[in-house]
């Protein structure tokens, strides 16, 4: 039976520390930007005991795959060969449409971009709650050039970021995590929002007003406004538009494009050098009516050689067209000139 | 060897015990079954420090198991470390209820430690996060709880041949205090 004044009073002090400790440590908002450095060799021991599973498992994998596909193995072959055929054709095309891309923007006077700098990182674990959140490991870390709130991709679209950086390792805090956010435009309107992780297949962008144009199959990409994602990658398409009667926003629910429990490899941005964001790039520039405290989208001003230029363009008249009558001399030469090519891009 | 020694022996080991089984829970488990919802192995070592430790001992136990457990997730350390406090006297309650030594009463435990691992997650989330968990998988806690079992089971015999190692005498000092 207990007896309530029969107690250890040192039992009861170190109880009393043990449970107050992790009480002052959480964290309410978010995770620290640095962690705790009680946590930095226990990091670091992990890296090393993952790494090791890792190629434990790949051996075993491997053994297992050698038996389960002899039977398939030439036939495989077959069409891996044929898709290969068909992946070069298709690498002949793009290759055109690159040349003809590089052509048109130095036409149309836009800054060339300079290339992404990515570096190839393998998934070695996961989450050690993967119902609750999620993340990646990886087997790149400080010694590989990674810093924390680098962005991660794929070919297919966005992951996520660096959350935590060791030596040889890296985990990242893949976009479906409720801690994940990132900068996200609707590629069709250019209406912007934040992407928040929801659950493990699903993402919200939020922020969005009500009368910004979204609707179901609609992709969401990266508005680059952060400089840590490149701008225009896919994060996501949209699932689910709920507008209430009242409110001033809107609650779109995403499906990303990438799967976090299928990946194997991923690239890490290691730099990204996005355009310079012009003023009415995600939509017409707020009126003074619309405008709380100050201006709501971010207004960059042009640079002064633009300034110039645009001061010293000519004035052109526009003057209201008359209706023209019809001469049948004149309608071809009209329709020629319609015809050619502006810039005499070919 | 001391008693003392024992104790340093044996805290270091389960600490270095929860490391492997958290990496085999993220890393092998991840590369071999995919995306299959992984076992819970981590929780028997909690629920193992809750029931065959004296009060002192098993707090600090856990405590500390509980920092290395921090490190393969994103969840914050608060969140984590009051978690495993939760399960640490949640077992220890049930224990001075009813108890019977054996595999079967730890697989007992280790399945109703999960739902208390995630009820007790969902309650921390709303409360002190800013974007909580807001709907339970249902499916994954029941095949957690049915792959924790198994595991509970095979790794029991584990945890009691390291006691036998490192304790002079198993069971006959545990207490509610």
């Amino acid at each position: 039976m207990f007896r309530l004044f029969d107690f250890d009073l040192k039992k009861a002090l170190l109880v009393v520390f043990v449970v107050a400790l992790p009480l002052l440590s959480i964290n309410i908002q978010r995770r620290p930007d640095e962690p705790a450095w009680y946590t930095r060799p226990f990091s670091i021991a992990a890296g090393y005991i993952q790494t090791g599973y890792t190629g434990f498992s790949n051996e075993i994998r491997g053994t297992a795959a050698l038996y389960l596909n002899l039977i398939d193995i030439k036939k495989n072959n077959r069409l891996l060969s044929k898709e290969i055929g068909e992946l070069r054709a298709k690498l002949g095309e793009l290759t055109e449409l690159k040349m003809e891309n590089e052509r048109l923007n130095k036409l149309l006077g836009f800054q060339q971009k300079a290339p992404m700098k990515l570096l190839a990182a393998r998934v070695t674990g996961l989450d050690l709650s993967p119902g609750e959140h999620s993340t990646i490991l990886v087997n790149r870390g400080a010694s590989d050039g990674l810093k924390r709130g680098m962005a991660v991709i794929t070919l297919e679209g966005v992951v996520g970021s660096i959350f935590a950086v060791e030596k040889n390792s890296a985990r990242i805090l893949v976009l479906t995590d409720r801690y994940a956010v990132i900068d996200g435009i609707v590629q069709r309107s250019r209406a912007r929002g934040i992407v928040e992780g929801k659950a493990l297949d699903r993402c919200r962008l939020k922020y969005l007003h009500r009368s910004d144009d979204v609707k179901e199959g609609d992709v969401i990409v990266t508005s680059g406004l952060d400089n840590i994602f490149p701008k225009g990658f896919p994060i996501g398409t949209v699932v689910h538009v709920e507008k209430k009667n009242f409110g001033i926003d809107q609650k779109v629910d995403l499906q990303p494009v990438v799967d976090p429990s299928r990946l194997e490899e991923v690239f890490v941005v290691t730099h990204v050098n996005n355009e310079k964001i012009k003023d009415d790039e995600f939509g017409p520039k707020p009126t003074p009516s619309a405008e709380l405290s100050g201006p709501i989208l971010p207004v960059v001003s042009p640079e002064p050689e633009v300034k110039k230029e645009i001061a010293a363009a000519p004035k052109v008249e526009t003057k209201p067209s008359k209706p023209k009558e019809s001469k049948p001399a004149d309608s071809p030469k009209a329709d020629e000139t319609n015809q050619k090519p502006e810039g005499g891009a070919e | 060897m001391t008693d003392r020694r024992r104790l340093i022996i044996r805290v270091f080991i389960y600490i270095l015990l929860s490391m492997l089984m958290c990496g085999f829970q993220t890393s092998f488990w991840y590369q071999v079954f995919g995306g299959m919802p992984p076992p819970l192995t981590w929780l028997t070592i909690v629920a193992y420090l809750s029931l065959y430790r004296e009060m002192t001992e098993g707090l600090i136990s856990v405590f500390l198991v509980s920092l290395t457990f921090t490190v393969f997730t994103a969840m914050p350390e608060g969140i984590m470390t009051i978690i495993v406090i939760v399960l640490f006297f949640t077992a220890r309650f049930f224990r001075s209820r009813i108890f019977w030594p054996g595999t079967t009463y730890f697989m007992i435990v280790c399945a109703a430690a999960v739902p208390v691992f995630s009820i007790s997650h969902i309650l921390l989330s709303l409360y002190f996060e800013p974007n909580p968990l807001t709907r339970p998988d249902l499916v994954r806690w029941g095949l957690q709880i049915c792959e924790t079992t198994i595991a509970a089971l095979l790794l029991f015999p584990l945890y009691e041949f390291i006691d036998s190692w490192t304790k002079e005498s198993t069971d006959e000092t545990w207490s509610l205090n």
